[in-house]
């Protein structure tokens, strides 16, 4: 899994590719974490190039949008598309989390 | 046949009102009418007259008639019942050319006959013959029919085929005729893609007119049998050849192959919760398949299949109602009736027949990359399409050296689908001596070993030539079991891993000592999740049971089992 983060007027983009599973989940948690800890509270994730992840990828998402959401932040997700969507639909995770097409969308709603 | 999509209008079963039944049906049967350009093709190869082209036109019409009536019926077995429009089919085209070049049109007619016999025994025997045709050997033959086409295509376009010399009128309305078929097919949102043939034809047609191409005079003879007429038909002299045997057999197998992915096409837009082929469909359609070829060979035309362009349109339009097929017959019968409508089409320019098979031979070649790229590839399997591939261009580079090889051999060789088909199930065939069916592996109950799990999953896969996607699958269903094992700690010592692989499905097993998985079927909330990891392990099980076709968790002796089953 690789992370890239790219700051945004809106909010912070952070770009997740490969497999998010319970090898790289705490990678996430502890990356998002630190920049929760910076002082970052508005995120968009992207997952245009994310090709799986697992339940216990889907907890390390949950896990950190609590914290953004005990500091009054907001997370979106944007470009989940094929088995990533299908895990996020039957889940129920698609009902809990704002999810948008574009990154673009994404941002202009966080504004 | 039933769970109708809520994108189907009138559904297989429904009885659409008359006008709309109409005009549906007059949809298909002018789509049917382009596919005339590859009968006419066969003509031209054989220098054929213009009443030899008036014939095969008609027989062409009649044949696409039958072929969907009795597709569309489903009757006592024979036809699939769904609305599977059958049309004169370009995947008969090489083949029946090589015919034509030994044995004139006679040959050809005669070994589309024994096409057709061909695949009325595949109907019958095509589930027992899989392991022998996977889909990269399919690919292979596929994309080799695209590339025979092309030769044929160039010569037409550039009206070398007509003056011995580069025409550029000629490539002008080729130009034309495929940049509408392209450009309709891309970029407009509507219907009216679903037309482009329809419409680059006619274009390309009045440009041909206009260019001098063909003309004027051809058409003072269009009326002279009357608007209305019985139409002509004058049986062929069948003949046959040994040496043919195998290129038409190869052929009428890919037909085969073809017709059965139309018929699954069928079932799924037919479905809204589809999961696995229906047999029965299937093997009546291709008994349907093999039926009419039969008859256009018999009767003097190319071998027929059913068109994936109309079930295109019946699910672009909504309406996949099996009396929309029955209607399209009848007006296709119709035609066959209305001669001035015989004679305008056997005058298509041949400018414009090349433009209509390039666009076909381009459809053909991806078609079967996609086939060979569906797979996982190895070194047996990517040598075994490589060398397929090269021999079947250099059929194609070296014909003139080829045509000195006895007849028998000939046949094949000259063919670069059937030589490259040929090459491609030897090769198989060969190289699975020494590939085992069964892998297994042992596994620590840690995260980390997720990584050996899904290399071993990647290389089984590759040299058994899985399909990509269900290997996929595979992978996902066991990193989802592992996680919830070592989190749960259910797993006393090691784990292990075994794999099965046929052509119909992939079965895996973990065997483990230590407290029994969960079956429950009961989705947690998120937030039960976060608050309890054992929740964790009901979320996995309803991921993995989407990953499986089916799931079983019981015991094996004193160890915990989990069988899942991915369907091919």
């Amino acid at each position: 899994m690789t992370i890239e983060i790219k700051k945004e007027s809106a909010a912070l983009v952070v770009k997740v590719a490969g497999r998010l599973d319970a090898v790289t989940a705490p990678e996430y948690e502890k990356k998002v974490n630190e920049l929760i800890a910076d002082g970052e509270i508005n995120f968009v994730v992207d997952f245009e190039q994310l090709e799986y992840i697992s339940s216990a990828g889907l907890r390390a998402l949950l896990a950190t949008a609590k914290r953004i959401k005990g500091k009054s932040g907001k997370i979106l997700l944007a470009n989940i598309k094929g088995g990533v969507k299908e895990v996020f639909d039957i889940s129920g995770f698609g009902t809990i989390f704002p999810m948008h097409d574009s990154v673009a969308s994404a941002l202009s709603a966080s504004v | 046949m039933n769970q109708t999509p809520a994108n189907i209008i009138y559904g297989v079963d429904d009885v659409p009102p008359f006008s709309a039944l109409f005009f549906l049906a007059l949809q298909h049967a002018i789509l049917a009418l382009v596919f005339i350009v590859y009968p006419l093709m066969l003509v031209t190869e054989a220098n054929g007259t213009q009443f030899d082209a008036e014939a095969i036109v008609t027989v062409s019409i009649l044949a696409m008639a039958f072929g969907t009536f009795i597709q569309s019926l489903g009757r006592k077995g024979i036809g699939s019942g769904f609305l599977g429009v059958t049309i004169t089919s370009a995947i008969y085209l090489p083949v029946s050319i090589l015919a034509v070049h030994t044995g004139g049109l006679g040959l050809a007619f005669g070994m589309t006959m024994l096409g057709g016999i061909f695949s009325l025994l595949f109907s019958r025997f095509l589930k027992y013959l899989r392991p022998l045709f996977p889909a990269e050997v399919c690919g292979v033959g596929v994309m080799m029919l695209g590339v025979s086409m092309v030769g044929l295509s160039v010569t037409r376009v550039t009206g070398l085929h007509d003056h011995n010399a580069v025409d550029p009128k000629a490539i002008a309305v080729a130009f034309i005729t495929l940049a509408l078929m392209v450009a309709l097919s891309i970029w407009p949102k509507v219907h009216i893609r679903l037309y482009s043939a329809v419409i680059g034809l006619v274009c390309g047609y009045g440009a041909a007119l206009w260019a001098g191409i063909i003309d004027v005079k051809i058409f003072n003879g269009v009326m002279e049998s009357g608007v209305l007429a019985l139409p002509v038909i004058s049986i062929p002299q069948w003949s046959f050849q040994w040496a043919l045997i195998i290129p038409f057999g190869m052929t009428a197998l890919v037909s085969s192959l073809d017709c059965f992915a139309c018929i699954i096409t069928c079932e799924k837009i037919n479905q809204s919760e589809w999961v696995r082929p229906d047999m029965k469909p299937i093997c009546g359609g291709l008994l349907a398949d093999g039926i009419s070829t039969l008859f256009a060979g018999a009767f003097g035309t190319l071998g027929t299949c059913v068109s994936s362009a109309h079930i295109a349109l019946s699910s672009a339009t909504g309406a996949t109602s099996r009396r929309v097929g029955q209607w399209s017959a009848l007006l296709l019968l119709a035609m066959a009736f209305v001669p001035p409508l015989t004679k305008l089409l056997t005058h298509i320019p041949a400018p414009v027949i090349g433009a209509v098979m390039l666009f076909a031979s381009a459809f053909l070649i991806t078609s079967g990359m996609e086939l060979i790229v569906s797979r996982m590839l190895d070194t047996r399997r990517i040598f075994m399409i490589g060398c397929s591939i090269i021999v079947g261009i250099v059929s194609i580079q070296l014909s003139d050296l080829f045509k000195q090889l006895p007849p028998a051999v000939y046949s094949i060789a000259g063919s670069p689908f059937a030589l490259a088909s040929v090459c491609a199930i030897l090769l198989n065939l060969l190289f699975k001596i020494g590939t085992a069916r069964n892998a297994s592996l042992s596994v620590p109950p840690q995260f980390s070993s997720v990584s050996n799990i899904l290399s071993f999953f990647e290389k089984s896969g590759a040299s058994w030539g899985a399909r990509r996607q269900v290997m996929q699958k595979a992978e996902n269903a066991v990193n989802e079991l592992l996680e919830t094992m070592v989190t749960m700690q259910l797993v006393d010592g090691f784990i292990e891993i075994q794999l099965h692989c046929n052509e119909q499905y992939i079965d895996v097993i973990l065997l483990y000592s230590g407290l029994p998985f969960s079956s429950s079927s009961s989705i947690p909330l998120p937030e039960q999740i976060l608050d309890d990891e054992k929740q964790l392990q009901y979320l996995s099980v309803a991921l993995i049971r989407q990953y499986a076709d089916r799931v079983i968790i019981d015991k094996q002796k004193e160890k915990e089992r989990i069988s899942l089953r991915f369907e091919q």
